[in-house]
């Protein structure tokens, strides 16, 4: 379950991006938000803050990024025995149709299109929700 | 109700409710009971015929009804399940909007999905039925659109959710529906849109308009006349470049996109014989194309689109030259003033000309930028002297904004204001006019400027030379920072033409840049110029 205490981690290389969807999170009440600008740093603070004993519930995860693409990140964690369950959002620009199709097959959970609004970051977390609640059942 | 009955007339006949055990005394009642009993079931079997006849025909009538309703929506319609197989239900129209009759085809080859992305296509339609993401956040996902076999027809593709009474998706409902008068509509909308603020634009700048028309007889002339040695290709190079900038600082589209057109297929030709042939071909379809766009629109253009050079001036302006003329004491003073107050103009209002050009382009390749901002002074000129320059202001102010002017996420996420601004400053310095074209955006980038020179076997000059002397490289042939041809630059054409328009004029061009800061080109013109004869004399 992602819940309020939840620790996120937003991959984007656009600060911009990035501070978009802190804010939405913020403003629902998220508190343990950190940030990544590229696949490789993203796998780096994965597995930093597992073997640290506090690993993230759920990661938002841009599709065009220097070094490793967002797919790359994606097809990582489902190999990895470590993250094969982390919750994995693509964040996404409206034209991207394909690739996104694509990193869902290979096991994102869901996508959001930029510009991000807190409604629809809401019901996505919802539905996530939703599932990991059939999948436990 | 009748079932009742029936028991009802058993018991009277027999005296007990179920046939189980009944015991008969008399032969001839049983007879009769028996015979009444037979009338009476046939009677209710003919009742129930009734019924069931008229249950049906009530059947029929709705299912009619709905055959007519989904037919009349003149929507294609049809469902498919999990097998992907479409089901035996599909409105009449599917046969005009997806060309075929759907039941029992797979709704990948409906929908004609080529044989290498099938694969995807079957896993998105699999995921549609999964639900492990909403359906309409998936459905958005999939083919939005049937490529008909008759191009322009535009049929639009929905997706709806059939759930059976577990909430489970048991099939799924796809709508087509024709949107080509829409579309068509819509393109119409726009083209006259494209046109008035054309003929606007035009307006607005008459004179700008009228040396266009001059400028691109001149150069599709020339285009007819290459004969073919390198330093020609490079010129038609150049030519069609200019041409593209020209035209879409008037907001030409079809124009500026058969320069494109053109540019892309000389620089694909690898030998020489086809290259001509190709540019023969090229000046005869620009002169026609030039010239029917002219003649369509003569009734308003009138005499601005006569090739013959003409100029408004302003009444006043004539009566201030009489009177410079009636107050003169020499030829010379006449002749001074005639270039002073006829034949010059603002510097400051040439290049405001090319505002709304900046601000088309800008919005064409997603970015924003402010109208141009001028600092220093504000010389008058003789237009007729700076042409070339005038006539490569659009290549540059397209540099500048291709290159140098970040996308708007990317400004903001360097701290900078959303609109890029692009800053003139004229200065005169005897005999010499000085312009200065600033920008704040990304500027030029050295290091992969170097590794560039490098993987194109130039490793020496990569290492030695100073940042300056790489920078100064854009102005060479064939030398382009940018990642892919845009329409607005790109082909390492566009500076290089701007210099040697700038040499024409026996100027220089500078240029100096810092990665993040912003990108100045300086133009030094040697020029008479008329304010300053004035203060001479």
């Amino acid at each position: 379950m992602i819940t309020k205490d939840a620790r996120i981690l937003l991959v984007d290389d656009l600060n911009l991006i990035r501070r978009m969807l802190r804010q939405c999170l913020d403003e629902m009440g998220f508190k343990y938000i950190e940030d990544a600008t590229d696949g490789n740093e993203a796998i780096f603070k994965l597995s930093k803050a597992r073997s640290k004993g506090v690993p993230f519930d759920l990661l938002f995860l841009d599709w065009n990024m220097p070094n490793k693409t967002g797919i790359e990140v994606v097809e990582y964690c489902r190999a990895s025995e470590l993250f094969k369950d982390l919750p994995i959002i693509m964040v996404t620009a409206e034209a991207e149709k394909k690739n996104v199709l694509r990193a869902l097959m290979n096991g994102a959970n869901d996508y959001i299109v930029k510009p991000v609004s807190a409604d629809i970051l809401r019901a996505k977390l919802d539905h996530i929700n939703e599932q990991l609640k059939k999948k436990v059942g | 109700m009748h079932s009742k009955r029936l028991s009802r007339q058993f018991k009277k006949s027999f005296g007990v409710t179920t046939p189980a055990r009944v015991s008969v005394k008399n032969q001839s009642k049983l007879t009769e009971s028996l015979s009444n009993f037979c009338a009476m079931i046939e009677e209710e079997y003919q009742r129930m015929e009734v019924e069931i006849a008229g249950a049906n025909s009530n059947f029929d009538q709705s299912n009619r009804l709905f055959d007519a309703v989904v037919n009349s929506l003149g929507q294609g319609f049809l469902l498919f399940g999990t097998d992907l197989i479409c089901l035996p239900f599909a409105s009449k129209t599917c046969r005009d909007l997806l060309e075929c009759h759907p039941p029992g085809k797979t709704i990948s080859e409906v929908l004609k999905i080529p044989p290498e992305e099938v694969e995807f296509f079957v896993s998105w339609c699999r995921m549609l039925f999964d639900e492990r993401i909403k359906f309409e956040d998936l459905a958005a996902l999939g083919p939005s659109q049937f490529i008909h076999s008759d191009v322009r027809r535009v049929v639009q593709l929905e997706y709806k959710p059939c759930r059976g009474g577990d909430g489970k998706i048991w099939s799924i409902v796809m709508i087509a529906t024709d949107k080509t008068s829409e579309f068509a509509a819509r393109k119409e909308a726009e083209e006259l849109e494209d046109h008035v603020k054309l003929i606007m634009n035009i307006l607005r700048n008459k004179n700008r308009f009228r040396q266009f028309v001059a400028e691109m007889r001149r150069m599709i002339d020339e285009l007819d006349r290459m004969s073919w040695n390198e330093d020609d290709f490079a010129t038609s190079k150049r030519l069609l470049h200019t041409m593209k900038g020209l035209s879409s600082a008037f907001g030409l589209a079809k124009l500026k996109s058969s320069c494109h057109q053109a540019e892309t297929v000389l620089c694909d030709l690898a030998d020489r014989d086809s290259q001509i042939q190709h540019l023969k071909a090229v000046s005869i379809s620009l002169q026609f194309e030039f010239d029917s766009l002219l003649e369509s629109n003569r009734e308003i253009l009138g005499d601005i689109a006569r090739p013959e050079s003409k100029r408004e001036i302003d009444t006043t302006v004539l009566y201030n030259f009489l009177h410079a003329i009636a107050s003169a004491s020499s030829k010379d003073e006449i002749a001074r003033a005639y270039r002073h107050q006829i034949l010059s103009i603002s510097m400051r209002k040439l290049f405001a000309d090319y505002d709304a050009y900046i601000s088309d382009l800008a919005a064409q390749l997603g970015k924003k930028v402010e109208p141009i901002r001028f600092v220093g002074e504000d010389p008058s000129v003789v237009e007729e002297e700076i042409r070339p320059l005038l006539s490569t202001l659009p290549q540059l102010f397209a540099n500048t904004l291709d290159h140098g002017i970040e996308p708007v996420e990317e400004r903001l996420a360097a701290g900078k204001p959303p609109a890029g601004v692009i800053e003139v400053g004229f200065h005169q310095v005897k005999g010499t006019l000085r312009i200065s074209i600033r920008d704040d955006g990304k500027g030029i980038d050295v290091t992969s400027l170097r590794k560039k020179f490098e993987s194109e076997g130039q490793a020496k000059f990569a290492r030695e030379a100073s940042d300056q002397e790489i920078i100064n490289k854009i102005f060479d042939h064939g030398v382009s920072t940018a990642k892919f041809i845009s329409e607005v630059s790109g082909r390492g054409v566009g500076m290089s033409a701007v210099k040697d328009d700038v040499l024409k004029l026996g100027g220089e061009i500078n240029v100096q840049s810092r990665v993040g800061i912003g990108t100045t080109i300086t133009i030094e013109l040697p020029m008479e110029l008329p304010m300053n004869e004035k203060a001479a004399g």
